[in-house]
């Protein structure tokens, strides 16, 4: 009797083990992993900061980032579908930039093609979105790029309440740029999240994925 | 026997939660952007943001021993405004530029954005504040409230960088 309850006891720890093995092994892949891409991001500044130092180039100096703090953060598409107060599929028809207060901005005119949420006071539709190309410039918010002429995205819309000339009736992105999914019709109409590593919204592929069908 | 077999079961159940938790910094696409933490800076911040901005580089000062000076000159490293932007949907934003300086070439601006900021409290702005120079130090966002470099609105519970902010800064300078 001693003798099976040492070996249950036993067998438990040996799973524990194993068990423990495997995570840690899981977990040093994923730390190994961000530091393999830091390694890959500082090998890529280190090529940067030569290229502009010693030989001034027209690539490296083109991209300009804007890294911000959210006001706005949505991790699910119900949170999304919840604070927004459009949602549409749109094929944007023009887009053009400009600086207000040193920030760089986009005002794209598009065709609302589908309506989910929201009046449609007209069949198109004015949105502000941070960043854009502006004197040879693209400026892009995290890795995010604004929409441009031709393309066609989902979008989750709020209006757009400042001071901004430009964008005076217009709408901005849910989140900055998370409430954007871009549609690759290459790929069969897959929606292309603009959201990076935000839980849900990442894992989104179709229209299915933000209960819109 | 037994209660050693306890004690190494234990470590390891712990040792599989604690990985997780470690390494949460991620850099941005800049990577180390500055050869080293002493920073000149140039600030036209109006009196409600200046403060909250001056506590955030005290933070980082005694949090990995970064020095922030104040300049007038046209080579400094750092600038702070703050403005109306209107509901853009962004506290506070830095960006790099390219400037060419003797040893490297990036000027960082980081602008606070009254719409929001304005009815922020003064340790909430010194939170902006100090995520942002996480950003100038090359630091990315994080998912982790406990941290810095998490956003706002995903839940940030703190104003002051944290062990896994410092980690992170120390990991490039």
């Amino acid at each position: 009797m001693k003798n099976q309850k040492n070996k249950i006891f036993g067998s438990i720890i040996a799973v524990v083990l194993l068990i423990g093995i495997v995570f840690i092994i899981n977990d040093n892949r994923k730390a190994s992993h961000v530091h393999s891409s830091a390694n890959e991001l500082r090998q890529n500044n280190q090529i940067l900061v030569n290229d502009t130092t010693n030989e001034p180039s027209s690539h490296t100096n083109d991209i300009i980032r804007y890294h911000g703090d959210l006001a706005n953060n949505y991790n699910t598409v119900t949170e999304l579908t919840y604070d927004s107060e459009a949602i549409y599929k749109v094929e944007v028809i023009n887009s053009k930039s400009f600086e207000y207060e040193g920030v760089v901005f986009t005002v794209s005119t598009a065709n609302v093609v589908e309506n989910y949420k929201g009046d449609v006071i007209s069949s198109f539709v004015n949105i502000l979105e941070t960043g854009g190309n502006y004197n040879n410039t693209e400026y892009v918010f995290e890795d995010s790029s604004v929409l441009k002429s031709g393309d066609k995205a989902v979008v989750y819309l709020k209006k757009y309440e400042g001071p901004i000339p430009e964008a005076q009736g217009a709408f901005v992105i849910s989140g900055v740029y998370q409430g954007k999914f871009n549609i690759d019709e290459a790929s069969g109409d897959l929606l292309v999240p603009a959201a990076v590593e935000q839980q849900e919204l990442t894992e989104v592929r179709s229209l299915i994925d933000l209960n819109l069908e | 026997m037994k209660k050693t077999v306890s004690l190494i079961a234990g470590s390891l159940i712990l040792l599989t939660v604690l990985p997780s938790s470690i390494f949460a910094y991620t850099y941005s696409d800049n990577g180390k952007p500055f050869p080293d933490m002493n920073f000149t800076y140039y600030s036209t911040l109006s009196a409600n943001y200046s403060g909250p901005a001056s506590a955030a580089m005290t933070d980082w000062s005694r949090a990995v021993g970064a020095t922030y000076t104040a300049s007038n000159s046209t080579s400094k490293e750092i600038h702070f405004s703050d403005n109306d932007y209107g509901a853009t949907g962004w506290n506070a934003t830095t960006d790099h530029h390219h400037v060419q300086f003797s040893s490297y070439d990036y000027l960082d601006e980081v602008r606070a954005n009254r719409h929001y900021m304005g009815s922020m409290s003064a340790v909430d702005r010194e939170g902006v504040f100090g995520h942002e120079l996480g950003h100038v130090f090359g630091l990315g966002h994080t998912t982790d409230p406990w941290t810095l470099m998490c956003n706002s609105l995903n839940g940030r519970v703190v104003v002051t960088p944290q062990l896994d902010d410092i980690q992170g800064v120390e990991s490039l300078y």
